[in-house]
């Protein structure tokens, strides 16, 4: 749609030349335009030119254009650098650099979920990790200028560089299991808004950092704290600059968690651009909004943190079970702290036909700040169950690898059903606890298979 | 001022990109009906328009929404005809019997 609409634009506005930048029609040429010269593509393509300084649309050149070619007004115009391609044009390509096979949710911002049986790996290759964006990711993503700093309620407050993480504090390397909230709100009825995700809003990789418990340590909390808050330097959709996209955080006593990290790799590689590179947190076993994505400061807090997303509904759930459609009142929301035990099919892929009679059902299984003692598989509605075998998790905070010998007695359709059990006895529900946002869907993954 | 803004916006849209034989990709996926030119333009401002069609709500959830949009998010307030039209569209065409587009 914004191809379209930019070539028309630059078809109705100019001659000849300029449509020649524009032969291929496609959106290498905005970005070749761009990076060649990028006052003057802004010039070309929608008639701009910024003020002195370097801002904004003189005289509202090229603001119409621009603005049409989005698709909206641009309510804070005065302040968008010159030569800027809008993140609206930019972003609506339909694949993610670095990613593979995922599925698309949302484009502007970018939300995206893997498919289960593309999360079959013990460890998520960064190319299958989803992405859930609150906002606009930054631009500047240079680790070399990155800080972060620690304030608010501590003794010693710190401003740290990267180098300075690296070697100030012990670097420690963890498989993290990182879950959004809302894994599995597509399946909600009524529906919950929000991104519609499925089941593959999860994901463990190996993440490099140092631990959030030696940074509090060090800067001295004082005996009043009682919350983090966390920020981040994506912007707001709104391109407000006093809005936050989001700013969450967890009570002083999780925070203190040894397993919660400031990483700055992932994989042995650079965080992606869209997971939040070049620093950021990963709680493991709690929402994703949580891991504070791109993160630059930690404030310690006298009261429960405030921030964007903190309040209202936002991952939140009743303080009680309500019916499918209640309404709840605000004041009967609590916060969401550790996300409930949950398991997932990665193998084989749901839809399977022609299976042999004899085939491995595999995948993982969380239960966060807990442990998984046990996964039972079904291929039989439910009715009999048969227990896999289960790995510890690699260390505390990963998820656990399962897998089951299943042996189809003869010809047919059959469910395979998996589920997980905490070493608390709570198990994996058939049924969803409806809630009024769609949070904390842990109910079974059924995947089907035809047996030749 | 920001309502002219959007106006204009929604006249540059309309006039300038899309004429009597607009399909529903030229809308973000939005299906034809009364309301959806405001619906693209006013809704897309921010995020894509994905975010929107994805939704299977009731009307009391869609006015939430609008006021959630206006009060926390910055989202220039419509004036009231504007806004009947969103609210109706939305409702009709994003009601609780929607599922999103797999
Ligand atoms: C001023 C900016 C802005 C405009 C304009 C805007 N939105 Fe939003 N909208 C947001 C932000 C910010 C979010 C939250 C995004 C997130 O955190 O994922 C959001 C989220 C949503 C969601 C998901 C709700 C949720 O709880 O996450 C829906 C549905 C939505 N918008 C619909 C609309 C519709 C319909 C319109 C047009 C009437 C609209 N938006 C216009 C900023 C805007």
């Amino acid at each position: 749609m914004p191809q379209l609409s930019l070539f028309l634009i630059v078809k109705d506005r100019f001659e000849t030349p300029i449509e020649d930048c524009f032969m291929s029609r496609s959106q290498r040429g905005l970005f070749e335009l761009y990076r060649e010269n990028p006052e003057r593509a802004d010039r070309l393509i929608f008639g701009r030119i910024a003020h002195p300084d370097r801002r904004g649309f003189l005289r509202g050149a090229g603001l119409a254009a621009m603005g049409a070619a989005i698709g909206a007004a641009i309510p804070f115009h005065r302040n968008m650098p010159a030569g800027f391609i809008p993140l609206a044009l930019a972003e609506s390509d339909d694949v993610i650099a670095g990613k593979d096979g995922l599925t698309i949710l949302n484009d502007r911002p970018i939300n995206a979920e893997t498919p289960p049986h593309l999360l079959d790996d013990a460890i998520t290759p960064t190319a299958r990790h989803f992405i859930r964006n609150n906002g606009h990711p930054p631009v500047d993503v240079s680790a070399e200028t990155w800080t972060l700093t620690i304030d608010g309620l501590v003794d010693t407050p710190l401003t740290l560089s990267i180098a300075d993480l690296k070697a100030k504090f012990e670097v420690v390397e963890r498989a993290l299991t990182i879950e959004c909230g809302g894994n599995g709100r597509a399946f909600f009825d009524p529906p919950a808004k929000g991104n519609q995700w499925t089941f593959g809003a999860v994901a463990c990789s190996k993440w490099t950092g140092v631990r959030l418990v030696d940074l509090l340590k060090a800067a001295a909390v004082k005996d009043g704290a009682v919350y983090t808050a966390h920020y981040g330097a994506d912007t707001h959709l709104s391109g407000d600059p006093e809005k936050r996209p989001i700013s969450r955080g967890v009570p002083i006593a999780k925070a203190m968690d040894p397993n919660i990290l400031v990483a700055f790799e992932k994989n042995r590689a650079p965080i992606h651009p869209m997971n939040g590179s070049p620093l950021r947190l990963v709680v493991p076993g709690w929402p994703g909004s949580c891991s504070q994505k791109w993160l630059t400061r930690i404030q310690l807090r006298d009261v429960v943190h405030d921030g964007a997303k903190m309040t209202g509904t936002s991952y939140r759930v009743p303080n009680r079970p309500v019916a499918p459609g209640e309404k709840v009142d605000k004041a009967d929301f609590v916060i969401i702290h550790a996300m409930p035990v949950k398991s997932l099919i990665t193998s084989p892929q749901s839809g399977l036909q022609g299976a042999d009679r004899s085939i491995e059902a595999r995948g993982h299984a969380w239960a966060g700040d807990r442990t998984v003692k046990s996964v039972a598989v079904s291929i039989d509605f439910g009715a009999t169950w048969s227990e896999a075998t289960l790995d510890d998790p690699v260390n505390p905070g990963a998820w656990q690898n399962w897998r089951a010998a299943v042996d189809f007695p003869g010809p047919g359709y059959y469910e395979v059903w998996a589920r997980a059990t905490d070493d608390h006895g709570m198990s994996q529900p058939h049924a969803i606890a409806w809630n009024p946002k769609g949070y904390l869907n842990n109910s079974m993954h059924r995947i089907s298979v035809t047996v030749a | 001022m920001t309502r002219w803004l959007i106006g204009f916006a929604a006249l540059a849209i309309s006039a300038a990109l899309f004429g009597a034989s607009a399909s529903d990709d030229d809308f973000g996926g939005l299906p034809d009906g009364e309301g959806r030119e405001e619906v693209f333009v006013i809704c897309s401002g921010c995020h894509s328009i994905k975010l929107v069609v994805q939704q299977g709500l009731t009307r009391d959830s869609w006015q939430e929404s609008l006021d959630w949009m206006v009060e926390e998010q910055g989202m220039p307030e419509m004036d009231a005809e504007t806004h009947a039209r969103v609210l109706n569209y939305l409702a009709e065409n994003f009601g609780i019997d929607h599922r999103p587009p797999r």
